[in-house]
Parts: C-alpha cells; sequence; structure tokens
C-alpha cells in the first residue's frame, strides 16, 4: 500500500494545477464573452459609414429638440436633435436621436410642408433605426397605416420604400414638401458590407 | 316819532333833583363818581344811550329811569369796560360800588353772543347810539340773567309809546331830537329785532367751532364757523394764516356758509398748512358784577344796579395738505430687435418727479407677447399674452428721479418661429401711494417693444444624399485576449487531465 502511495506522489500537485488551470480559464472565458457581449451591444466600436469631418458637424449647428420620436408599431422611442444639410449630404453626427432637418422642406411649421428627419441604422448592432427596417427581407419595417408622433404631432404612415443612395438626391418622390408631410430617412442595412440604399417612410399628419 | 316827543315832555331840573336824591341815598354815594344819567346832564361820555324820561318812568311813586346804553365807568373795577346796567329802577352804577368779590360768570347763549356780535366801543354817541338802545333793551329784557327789577321791562317801543325819552339827556341833545326820533329810534327797533332773530338762529348751547379745510381741487381754503348745532354763524372776524401758498386774502369774515379763500401754491407739489383763528367770538356766558351791596336784605331802589359785559373767545382750525408727486416714466429695452433665439431681455425703466426719498410701492414692471407687431395703446390689448410681472424694489432718490433695471427676460429658442414675427413689450406702472400719484406706461411704447424675427434658414437648391449609415469595427478592440487565455488554459487544463488518467492507467 505505501508503495502505491509513494508511486503515485505526482498526482496531487498535478490535480491542483489542472484546478488552477480550469479555475483561471473559466474566469478568462467568462471575461472574454462578456467583453465580446458588451462590444456588440454598445456604440464604443461602431463607426459611420462616411463620418462627416468636424467643421461639417459645426455647420450642422445641432441644438436638441424637445418631444420624442416615436414608431410604435416597430418599438422605436429615441429622442430629437435638430440639424443642417451640410454640402449637400444629410449626414446625422450622432446614432441614436432622430435627426429633423432644419434646411429641407419646412420643418419649423409643419403643417405648410414636409418635415424631413433622418436617423441612423448599423449594420451589425441594434441602434434605433435599425428598428425600421429589417436587413433579412431587404425592406423597412415599417407598414402602411401605423403610427408615428413627432414631438407633439402625430402622423399615419402612407407609404414605404427603398431608393438607391445614388439616386435619392434626385427622387422628387422623396423631396416634395406638401403640407403636413413627414418624412423618415435612414440606410437599409446588408448583412455584410456598407448600405446601398435608403429607405424611405413617408406619412401625413393626422 | 315827532308826536310823541311832544306829547312827553322832559322835565330836566326835576330829573337833576331825582337823580341827585337817589346819590344822596345809593351805598355808593360816597364815591365821588356821576352815574350816566347825571352825568348825561353834565356832559360826561360815560353813558351811551339815553333814559327813559324820569318823571313818568316812576312806578311806586318814586321818581326814576331806565338806562338803554352802555355805561363805561372811569374808576374801579371795571374802569374803562363797557358795561350793561340789568336792575331796572336801581340806582345807575359807579365804578367804585364794584369789586372782584361781586363778579361772576353767567351762561346767558343769547345775551352773550348779542354781547359779543354788537357790543363794541363806540365813540361817535351820535351815529352809534341805536345799537346800544337796541343791545340795552336785550339785556334788561333777558330772561337767561336774573334781574332785580323794580320798573317794569320794556321794550324800546313800549317806551317811545308810553312813558317816552328823557329829552333832556345830553346825549339826545347832542345828536338833536329830530334825528333821535326820525334816524336812532328806527334803527334801534330795527337792530333790536336783527340780534334777537341772530341770538335765537346762531347762540346754540354757545360753543362755537372754527372750521378749516383745503380743497386741492379749487386751490383754495374752505373756512366756516359752526356754532352747536352745527350752523354757520356769520359775522365774526377771523384770520387766515397760510404756509406753502399765497392766499388771496388773510383777513376773513365768517359767513352763512362756508368761505372759500382762493390760494395760489407755490410748489408744483404743494405742500400747505392753513389755520384760521376766528376772535372776538362769544363765550356763552357774561360776566355780572354785582354791586357792594347786592346781598343787603332790604335793598330798594336805592341799591345800586348790578351790571353785566360780554366775555370774548378765539376758535382756531387748521388743515394740510401734502399733495402728490406725479412720477413720469421712460423706459429703454436692452435690445428692439431680435434675429436670433434664445436671447435675453432687459427693460430699464427711468422714473422723473417722484416723491424724493419715498418707496415706489407695488411698482411692477409687466412683459406682454403679441403675434406680428405691436401697436402702441393706452390699455393692454385683450389678445396680448402676459409672459411675465417683474416686481422690482424701487425707492425714489432724493433728486426725485430714480432709474432700475428689469431681470432678464429669456426668449427660448422655439419663442419665435423661422420666418414668423412676434413682438414682446415691457409696461411699467404702480399704483397710487402715499404721496405718489399712479402711473402706467403706455402699451406698447417704442422704447419698450423688442421685434423678434428670426429668418428661415437659407435651404440649398439642390436635394441632398442621405448618409445614414454605420457599422461596428470589430478590428478596432484588438484581440479579445481573455476569450483566447480562457480557451487556451481550460486546452492545458484537459491534456493534463488527459495524460494524468494515461500514466495512471499504464502505472497500473
Amino acid at each position: 500500500m505505501s508503495a502505491r502511495i509513494f508511486r503515485d506522489w505526482w498526482s496531487v500537485p498535478v490535480a491542483v494545477v489542472i484546478i488552477a488551470l480550469i479555475c483561471a480559464g473559466a474566469w478568462m472565458l467568462t471575461q472574454g464573452l462578456t467583453d465580446e457581449q458588451n462590444t456588440a451591444e454598445s456604440n464604443a466600436n461602431v463607426r459611420l459609414e462616411e463620418p462627416p469631418s468636424k467643421s461639417e458637424v459645426q455647420d450642422m449647428q445641432i441644438e436638441a429638440l424637445d418631444g420624442d420620436f416615436q414608431v410604435p408599431s416597430v418599438g422605436l422611442d429615441t429622442g430629437l436633435e435638430t440639424m443642417s444639410e451640410v454640402n449637400g449630404t444629410i449626414n446625422p453626427p450622432g446614432l441614436r436621436n432622430g435627426y429633423v432637418v432644419r434646411n429641407h422642406g419646412t420643418p419649423d411649421h409643419p403643417e405648410r410642408g414636409t418635415t424631413f428627419v433622418a436617423i441612423h441604422s448599423v449594420q451589425g448592432s441594434n441602434a434605433p433605426g435599425n428598428k425600421l427596417i429589417d436587413v433579412d427581407a431587404g425592406e423597412p419595417t415599417v407598414e402602411k397605416g401605423e403610427s408615428i408622433t413627432l414631438q407633439d404631432h402625430s402622423y399615419t404612415v402612407t407609404d414605404s420604400y427603398t431608393v438607391s443612395k445614388n439616386d435619392i438626391s434626385g427622387d422628387d418622390r422623396v423631396w416634395a414638401d406638401e403640407p403636413g408631410r413627414l418624412v423618415i430617412l435612414t440606410c437599409l442595412q446588408r448583412s455584410s458590407g456598407r448600405s446601398a440604399d435608403n429607405v424611405v417612410i413617408e406619412a401625413i399628419a393626422d | 316819532m315827532r308826536h310823541l316827543r311832544r306829547r312827553l315832555p322832559v322835565v330836566g331840573t326835576t330829573i337833576a333833583l331825582i337823580a341827585g336824591s337817589t346819590l344822596l341815598s345809593s351805598p355808593a354815594m360816597a364815591a365821588p363818581e356821576l352815574g350816566p344819567q347825571l352825568s348825561a346832564y353834565e356832559g360826561e361820555p360815560d353813558f351811551t344811550g339815553v333814559t327813559t324820561n324820569p318823571e313818568t318812568d316812576n312806578q311806586g311813586g318814586v321818581d326814576n329811569a331806565t338806562m338803554y346804553g352802555a355805561y363805561i365807568p372811569s374808576s374801579g373795577v371795571l374802569s374803562g369796560s363797557r358795561v350793561w346796567c340789568i336792575d331796572r329802577g336801581l340806582t345807575q352804577p359807579m365804578g367804585n360800588g364794584y369789586d372782584e368779590g361781586g363778579r361772576s360768570s353767567v351762561e346767558a347763549p343769547e345775551l352773550a353772543y348779542i354781547l359779543a356780535k354788537w357790543d363794541e366801543p363806540r365813540d361817535d354817541q351820535a351815529d352809534q347810539m341805536a345799537h346800544d338802545m337796541a343791545i340795552g333793551e336785550h339785556v334788561h329784557s333777558s330772561d337767561e340773567i336774573d334781574h332785580r327789577d323794580i320798573l317794569d321791562d320794556r321794550s324800546l317801543q313800549e317806551v317811545t309809546d308810553g312813558i317816552g325819552w328823557n329829552e333832556d339827556s345830553q346825549n339826545l341833545k347832542d345828536i338833536g331830537a329830530d334825528a333821535f326820533y326820525d334816524d336812532v329810534l328806527p334803527k334801534a327797533y330795527d337792530l333790536s329785532a336783527v340780534m334777537g332773530d341772530e341770538a335765537a338762529k346762531y347762540a346754540g348751547d354757545g360753543t362755537y367751532k372754527a372750521e378749516v379745510a383745503i380743497d386741492e381741487d379749487s386751490s383754495a381754503a374752505v373756512v366756516s364757523l359752526v356754532n352747536s348745532e352745527g350752523v354757520s354763524v356769520p359775522g365774526f372776524d377771523g384770520e387766515l394764516t397760510v404756509d406753502g401758498a399765497k392766499p388771496e386774502t388773510t383777513e376773513i369774515t365768517s359767513g352763512e356758509s362756508s368761505v372759500e379763500v382762493p390760494l395760489e401754491f407755490a410748489d408744483e407739489v404743494p405742500d400747505i398748512s392753513v389755520s384760521v383763528t376766528f376772535s372776538g367770538l362769544p363765550t356763552g356766558s357774561v360776566t355780572q358784577w354785582n354791586p357792594k351791596d347786592f346781598d343787603a336784605d332790604d335793598y330798594d331802589r336805592a341799591s345800586l344796579q348790578a351790571v353785566v359785559e360780554g366775555q370774548e373767545t378765539t376758535a382756531q382750525a387748521s388743515d394740510s395738505y401734502q399733495g402728490l408727486y406725479t412720477p413720469k416714466v421712460s423706459s429703454q429695452v436692452s435690445v428692439t430687435e431680435i434675429t436670433e433665439l434664445p436671447a435675453k431681455v432687459t427693460d430699464k425703466v427711468r422714473l422723473d418727479h417722484c416723491a424724493p426719498g419715498e418707496d415706489i410701492e407695488d411698482a411692477k414692471v409687466e412683459v406682454y407677447a403679441e403675434e406680428g407687431t405691436i401697436t402702441q395703446s393706452e390699455t393692454v390689448p385683450e389678445d396680448a399674452e402676459l409672459l411675465e410681472t417683474f416686481t422690482p424694489d424701487v425707492t425714489c432718490d432724493e433728486d426725485g428721479t430714480v432709474d432700475f433695471e428689469t431681470d432678464e427676460l429669456a426668449l427660448d429658442a422655439d419663442f419665435v418661429k423661422p420666418g414668423e414675427e412676434k413682438s414682446v413689450t415691457f409696461v411699467a406702472s404702480a399704483p397710487a401711494s402715499e404721496s405718489n400719484e399712479a402711473f402706467s406706461h403706455e402699451y406698447g411704447v417704442p422704447s419698450e417693444t423688442v421685434e423678434i424675427a428670426v429668418p428661415e434658414a437659407d435651404k440649398p437648391d439642390d436635394n441632398p444624399v442621405v448618409k445614414t449609415g454605420a457599422y461596428v469595427d470589430s478590428a478596432d478592440g484588438g484581440p479579445n485576449w481573455n476569450l483566447v487565455g480562457g480557451i487556451g488554459l481550460l486546452t492545458v487544463a484537459g491534456g493534463l487531465i488527459f495524460g494524468a488518467l494515461r500514466r495512471h492507467k499504464t502505472g497500473s
């Protein structure tokens, strides 16, 4: 009996090492998975496809707006800011809020013309704007007849469609300035690669 | 009247004898002074009226007469005073027949009124005899004082129509019998009636009150003298003393209604005090002087008459008026046009002509807003929206001016939408206070009005592109070393377990 114990002396330290390795490995694995999860959920590593320059952001004259931007049918509920189109481009500097475009349409008098709201969607993330798009289907999630609330105004969706990013500036359907009209603009994300189309959601004031 | 004079013959020598015998029997006979009846015969001016005919006014068989006039003793405690005999038929007074022990005050409102109003020094017996004869009639007839009359009480008219007047009187001779009967007596009748009417109307309980009030609207002092019943008592002289204004006159006479004395205010904001003093007013009582033999048990017509004299007093009243300052308001907003919001505005207000050193109580500056432009008006339009009310503490400086500024009025970014126009205006006001009149600036005064017009943003000619895409930059964070290390350690641990188990099997 004593000879056998003497022969297996190494099993104790090996067991200790194994337990230590298992504990350390399990802890690091947990931490690693948590990091992966946090990275996926945060915007820390989110990048605009074409980030504006510092001077362009300054020229956008970003200001906070009172009230909410809500599309209840898809669970969108976020804040609002206002911005100006700069250099022929609507490119909101933030990822979460909707941006009322100051110098297109008639945003100061919604009852007199069209109010344009732009919001980012993020590939591989769950930004608020992503609620407006169905990546797999390649189409908007919002359908005709659904409700939208912008500040203290209520709208009803009249149409939603996609337009190629290359064509949107020339699409008069999008830019028509009509009384009580609301147009929400975002990008249609793809499973991979940069977005090629914009999503356009049209609504009319109730 | 002539027939009366003829019907009542005068026997001067008889009167002189009667007067002389009376004087001898008088308790005051030791006095060297002669009474009024004698003095009239001897030309002494110590009696102002005329007596009845002593030959016919002799009830009881003893000649005497009744005095209708004032007696002015030339000696004793009453020296120089005008006193009035009250006991018909007793011996005429003599100055030395009285002392302070016989003095008393007797409440007699109407008689006091008559004496105060009508009894005044008269050196011209001819013209003014009627006054004193009328007063004498009221003194004799007054039921407010006690009399020890031996002769009957008679009115002037009764004397004239009955026993007649002593035409040997020096006073009557001085003015002449024609003037006496044609002028003096009728005037005395009239004056007596006037005195009686006035006394009944104005004497009241014998108290009088001066009143004065400043009427700022008519710029006048309103003065009156009233009796105990509030009736204005006319005919008494008063003197007005005024500070802070120039009166049209300082000498006034009370009237049957208030007397207005125009005042010329010295200052733009008047600070005036007025007082009035009426003098020579009746006290409601007369002073009665009883002769030294007054208490004799067996007084008779040889006893000296008691006399009365008037009492006078004054009444004073005052009033003051402090005019109100009339603040003039002017102001200037910090900016009159705003094209960018948010913005802040203040209003600097200046008051001129406010009461130096006084608080402007409840001063406020209200701020109103209207769509478009504001038109100046006296009142605030109904559709104006009250934005803010500032309530600054304001105290007028010693120079009668004050400047103050409101807190900042914050106009939010959405106060006016681009492309629209809105205006706000400040209205400074305060209610009337102790020293300042109310003031209020008009609504929409240009210097207090701000026009806010934010231009719409310039719109590009071309439609924009929309860049609303983003992505997760997975390379940006580097390897996940925790994940790699954890997998590695667990792999090594698995290898060790596997090796140990193999060795254990091999060994056994």
